[in-house]
């Protein structure tokens, strides 16, 4: 137990991680930081300290986690072959006829690279260059243009396979296929409330997406493009979400089948070469590393809290306020709104987790519920200005025509939009706790 | 002096590249390792046994012989508001205040996680699952890991004061 009081030690440990990191120092190294202070004054010295080593190792070396890497790898190879390009132009073919036309392709688009890519950054680019200029080029404004790219890119995060769910499932200690199922229905939800914007939007007001002509091409011509690039990688989608929802495998497994079913889809396609798979591992050894060592810091970090006494403490002050479970999720939700304003989602995931969770579980509240809506919150801060990440990478992939105020212009119906989705889910359990009821 | 440390900056620069790579066939190896042993089991044969096991030295691999690589390359989350709302000589002074940190926290780290490894090593102790693996080798894996981390924090201080870009450190962040 902590010799000083819970109130000092949580605000001293807190202020002093949100202190380093807002200096500059990276989020894993400021947790390990913190974590060498407080395992030398929490765990007792040396022995405190050697502790907080094999900590470190304990908590990375863990079959749960094996699926961020894999999920990685999968995108990795979507993008670096090619097949995601091939795919959205395919989806461009098969969509006429529709007031804002291109928006719906890139929310078509967006909704099919989420399925098969965990990564809402590769999803949001991946959109941004290949759809961006052809839009703007056609004269679409920056709200059905910049706006739907930014607002589905996010919805990687929800839809399997997504790194960050298997992330917070097992820093929540949720059960990981749980999670997976239950952001599919919130995924195409959002998607659902974004293609009816568009629509009704580009319905009132035609200038919002000028009508062009369309190719002359024959019914099986437009189609034919969607059978052949699209309608294969569904496969991947079938073998990930299928293994997991028919009990053929774990999430660590059905990853790694997804990653085997996607070099076959990559092969089908003539697209595989050894300089392919050596960029699709770099890029995963990047974004992996990177994750994987952040939890190793957070995880020692909670264990400290919890050592400490402060997290039980806490949590009973928290509830001898005497709020309903509802207001406390509701509350929960809006801190991690604010936090997704000045920082990216896993340092929100990081410092939230060790203090909401013990909550979670004394308030008796459905985690995966929770677990869905705190993904839902963290994406929202993907977009929401001034520092939501996506924000700059659409400016980096944007042509130098569109500044920060078209894209913060173009993304606030977007961000109303993820608001309405969460508050349906807040209010209706059901749309993201019915799936995972099959398990 | 300088060019000898920028020759002995390059020679790291290498090591940390190539655990990169080894940390690449990692990944690629647990994907083949994991799909064998699930189609193995779907078919009723036996399966490889040791795939958990190995997946998971396969993960401590990849988090701290990797996460030099992706240091380097300037891939690590950094939190930057301050930092976009400061002046480029103040930017400048607190990345080396906050790499100075960051590296002294690798270098503790470095000294406490060898000593477990010694520690390890002299018992000689060994963890029992599927295979036997002595403990050391498993506990090697962080001090390697934080002892790169360390030097590349510490070079890109150098770099930074010897006027040679640093990679990532003008840049957004990382998101999912």
């Amino acid at each position: 137990m902590s010799p000083i009081g819970w109130e000092l030690l949580l605000s001293l440990m807190g202020g002093a991680l949100v202190l380093l990191m807002a200096l500059g120092v990276p989020v894993a190294f400021a947790f390990l930081a913190i974590n060498l202070v407080g395992a030398w004054f929490i765990f007792g010295g040396l022995p405190g300290i050697n502790l907080l080593v094999l900590n470190a190792t304990e908590s990375i070396g863990t079959f749960v986690l094996v699926p961020i890497p894999l999920f990685v790898l999968m995108g990795e190879i979507l993008l670096a072959t090619g097949l995601a390009t091939r795919a959205i132009r395919a989806i461009e073919k098969s969509i006429t006829g529709v007031p804002g036309r291109l928006s719906l392709v890139a929310i078509a688009s967006g909704t099919v690279f989420a399925s098969l890519s965990g990564s809402s950054i590769a999803n949001t680019a991946v959109l941004g260059r290949v759809l961006l200029p052809d839009m703007l080029r056609l004269g679409y404004h920056p709200t059905v243009s910049i706006g739907p790219i930014l607002g589905i890119g996010g919805v990687a995060m929800l839809i399997p396979p997504s790194a960050l769910a298997v992330l917070l499932g097992s820093l929540a200690g949720m059960p990981i296929s749980n999670l997976l199922l239950a952001g599919i229905i919130p995924g195409l939800l959002m998607a659902s409330l974004y293609v009816g914007y568009v629509v009704v939007a580009c319905s009132i007001r035609p200038d919002l997406a000028p009508a062009t002509a369309v190719e002359d091409m024959s019914l099986r011509e437009r189609m034919m493009p969607l059978v052949r690039d699209v309608l294969p990688l569904m496969g991947i989608v079938i073998v990930v979400v299928g293994s997991i929802l028919g009990g053929y495998a774990t999430p660590s497994e059905s990853a790694a089948l997804g990653c085997l079913a996607t070099l076959a889809a990559a092969a089908g396609y003539r697209a595989l070469s050894l300089k392919i798979i050596k960029e699709a591992l770099s890029g995963t050894v990047r974004t992996s590393a990177m994750i994987l060592i952040i939890i190793s810091g957070s995880i020692t970090f909670s264990q400290i809290l919890s050592f400490s006494g402060a997290s039980r403490e806490f949590v009973d002050a928290i509830l001898g306020v005497g709020l309903g479970p509802m207001v406390l999720v509701a509350l929960m939700l809006l801190v991690a709104l604010m936090l997704g304003t000045l920082m990216d989602q896993i340092s929100i995931m990081m410092i939230t987790l060790p203090i909401f969770m013990p909550l979670i579980h004394a308030a008796e509240i459905d985690q995966i519920w929770f677990g869905v809506m705190m993904l839902i919150a963290l994406e929202i801060g993907l977009i929401t200005p001034p520092f939501g990440l996506l924000l700059f990478i659409m400016q980096s992939v944007a042509p130098d025509s569109v500044t920060m105020r078209h894209i913060i212009v173009s993304i606030m119906p977007f961000i109303v939009l993820e608001l309405v989705a969460l508050a349906l889910i807040f209010a209706f359990p059901v749309i993201a706790l019915w799936l995972p009821g099959f398990l | 002096m300088r060019r000898i440390a920028q020759q002995a900056d390059r020679m790291f620069g290498l090591m940390i590249d190539g655990l990169g790579w080894v940390s690449g066939a990692v990944i690629a190896m647990m994907t083949l390792a994991i799909s064998a042993d699930v189609l193995l089991r779907a078919a009723g044969y036996r399966t490889l046994g040791w795939t958990l096991e190995v997946s998971e030295y396969g993960l401590l691999i990849v988090c701290f012989l990797g996460a030099p690589a992706v240091l380097r390359h300037g891939d690590h989350i950094r939190v930057d508001v301050v930092l976009r709302s400061v002046g480029p000589v103040w930017k400048g002074r607190l990345l080396i205040f906050s790499n100075t940190v960051a590296g002294l926290t690798c270098l503790f780290l470095t000294w406490f996680a060898a000593h477990e490894a010694l520690v390890a090593f002299q018992r000689g102790a060994i963890l029992f699952k599927e295979i036997e693996m002595p403990q050391w080798i498993v506990l090697s894996v962080m001090p390697l890991g934080m002892l790169l981390l360390t030097w590349e924090f510490f070079s890109r201080i150098m770099r930074r004061l010897w006027g040679i870009e640093v990679p990532g450190e003008g840049s957004a962040g990382v998101a999912l």
